[in-house]
């Protein structure tokens, strides 16, 4: 306990152990004013007690070390026996599920937070309209809540949060209920107001691919425990562990859409899909077993090859990974047997191929 | 559909009689000519007015000081807790008379806390309206109880969390977020206790008496009446059959309204 960690004066950290039910969890955090953090982890790693620690909503089991400090106010610390009630932490939430309150409109939803922090209902009305404005559903003011899709809901659950003016932001699975389609509407929307929230922004998410998008440092919690912390980019290159290996092994693009190519946002390189009527903006995933790699060029219709050189080779387990350099990054996972038979070695000239069935895409 | 089993039917058609035919029975019995100013005399008037007063009054009553209660035999742990919720349902097997008594016993002009209380500002609850509302609300309250405390409990306490984290202190979560939450077992709690407190005899006659005017509600006329005026006993008894039915039917489509699984 106690700590010193270099978080900068508006920042965020926690520090948190406690053993609940034989499961325990110890696991650090810091995250900087201004950026957003994904805490990344499978179901049942933690990630919830977490959140719940940093919220102050958990019902703390004794011999529980905690220790969360917010924009240099200490907010909890057990070693102190100092405890912050969840109302006067300051903190924002936002659920996997919106919890929007069913017998208020969504105006008066919005305007909850600052109603109870101190303002007139006619001020609170008038700060949640400006709110609903600025996340473009004016329309949904008058609305009761069970009258809203469920990623209209989570807008005005976004838009509740921030209206308290909170000092961080958590936001737990704030995607995972949604639909594919309202997902990645309420994503646009949520990097959006991520990107302008002044304070640290803590993401809980099991989908790499949220923590890939809209976070800038991501933390890996598996069994309770932070196994990995580090950008997505040094993730990939250099996961921890097999969990984090599978995880940061998915290969994830962004890039344009049009008639059934990708036109790749990072990396000089076009891949072919198989939905041609997808357009705009769209995020890629390939598997690493996906891919095929051949000494030579590979012959058959509708995939994709390229030609590329063998970056890295690292045995994981019972399977190696080929860490693929230009034109476009990939981690590809292959058999030891394959690594002999195709000569795989770093620096090495090798076909990739992928078929156009095997990359997903969904809008972005 | 398949003929339902005949054993069944027999006793659900027993069963409806036992609530059918006494209510037959009453209207035959009943003098219509005279109802009219059977029903205008006084001593029924007074009643009537009374226990729709005194009724609504013990509903009330229950709300205000049976919802914080159900909240901490709900939320709040500890020691007693059980014991203290054992000694809230206890008015709903207990004799009434018997409640009564105690009430008596404790509140009357001579008990523990009635007697400082009627030596200190003279205020006597015995044999007063005020003793009838008390009465009303002992008997009416455990149904509010146990109808709000198994809403708590059964609540999702996440949108409570949500409130807090938006800066909600605990009494503005149970004011605007909780409250309305449970709001239809509230009122169909308050229902439940209106409903058990128009009908009460046994505790009202024990600790208020039967004082026309003050004490002397409808069920009290009816008993009364029994014996000196038989006509008079059934019109009233035909009153409150005719009160209650009007209310729970009112009510029914609000807020009794299952909702179907």
């Amino acid at each position: 306990m106690g700590t010193d960690v270099a978080v900068s004066p508006k920042g965020l950290s926690a520090h948190i152990r406690l053993t609940r039910a034989g499961f325990s969890i110890n696991a650090d955090l810091e995250v900087e004013a201004g950026s957003t953090a994904a805490l990344l982890g499978p179901n049942g790693a933690g990630k919830s007690s977490v959140l719940g620690a940093i919220a102050g909503f958990l019902e703390l089991p004794a011999g529980s070390e905690i220790s969360v400090t917010l924009a240099e106010r200490s907010l909890e610390d057990t070693t102190a026996r100092r405890w912050t009630p969840p109302e006067d932490r300051n903190i924002g939430v936002v659920f996997q599920e919106h919890l929007l309150f069913g017998h208020m409109t969504v105006l008066d939803n919005v305007a909850f937070g600052p109603r109870s922090t101190g303002s007139r209902t006619a001020e609170a009305r008038r700060q949640a309209a400006s709110w609903i404005e600025l996340l473009g559903v004016s329309e949904l003011s008058d609305r009761q809540p069970h009258e809203l899709s469920g990623g209209q809901a989570q807008k005005i659950a976004i838009a509740r949060a921030l209206a308290a003016s909170p000092d961080a932001l958590l936001l737990d699975e704030p995607l995972a209920a949604l639909d594919v389609a309202a997902r990645s509407e309420v994503r646009r929307v949520l990097r959006e107001q991520l990107d302008s929230f002044r304070g640290p922004r803590l993401l809980i998410t099991h989908d790499p691919s949220d923590a890939f998008l809209l976070a800038d440092t991501t933390f890996v919690i598996e069994n309770g425990r932070i196994t990995q912390r580090g950008t997505p980019d040094e993730i990939r290159r250099s996961p921890a562990t097999p969990y984090v290996a599978a995880l940061a092994g998915t290969n994830l693009y962004a890039g344009l859409a049009a008639h059934g190519s990708v036109l790749l946002a990072d990396h000089d390189h076009t891949f072919t899909i198989t939905d041609t009527s997808m357009t705009g903006s769209v995020l890629l995933t390939v598997h690493p077993t996906a891919v095929s790699l051949h000494p030579d060029c590979p012959s058959g219709s509708q995939r994709n090859v390229w030609n590329t050189t063998v970056e890295l080779v690292e045995p994981l387990g019972d399977i190696v990974r080929i860490t693929l350099g230009g034109p476009v990054p990939m981690a590809v996972d292959v058999t030891p047997a394959a690594v002999t038979s195709l000569g795989l070695r770093p620096s090495g000239p090798v076909w990739a191929a992928v078929k156009a069935t095997e990359i997903s895409a969904t809008p972005a | 559909m398949r003929r339902p089993p005949a054993i069944l039917l027999v006793l659900a058609v027993i069963g409806a009689a036992l609530f059918v035919l006494p209510l037959i029975g009453l209207l035959g019995v009943t003098p219509w000519t005279d109802l009219g100013s059977l029903l205008t005399d006084d001593v029924v008037v007074d009643a009537l007015r009374l226990s729709l007063i005194t009724s609504v009054a013990a509903a009330l009553c229950a709300a205000v000081l049976g919802v914080p209660l159900a909240w901490t035999l709900s939320r709040v742990e500890f020691r007693g807790r059980s014991l203290l919720r054992a000694v809230v349902t206890l008015p709903l097997v207990l004799p009434p008379v018997v409640g009564g008594a105690a009430l008596l016993f404790a509140l009357g002009r001579r008990g523990a806390v009635g007697e400082p209380l009627a030596n200190a500002t003279g205020f006597v609850l015995p044999f007063s309206t005020w003793g009838v509302i008390l009465a009303n609300t002992f008997v009416a309250m455990p149904f509010l109880v146990i109808t709000v405390e198994g809403a708590l409990s059964s609540a999702d306490r996440r949108p409570e969390a949500a409130a807090a984290s938006l800066g909600a202190s605990p009494l503005t979560v149970f004011r605007r977020v909780t409250l309305p939450m449970i709001a239809p077992s509230l009122r169909a709690g308050i229902v439940l206790a209106w409903a058990r407190a128009l009908g009460e005899f046994g505790a009202t006659v024990t600790f208020a008496g039967n004082l026309q005017g003050r004490t002397q509600t409808l069920p009290l006329a009816v008993f009364v009446s029994l014996d000196a005026n038989r006509d008079a006993a059934i019109a009233i008894s035909l009153l409150m059959v005719v009160v209650s039915v009007v209310v729970l039917v009112a009510l029914r489509g609000r807020w009794w309204e299952r909702t179907s699984p």
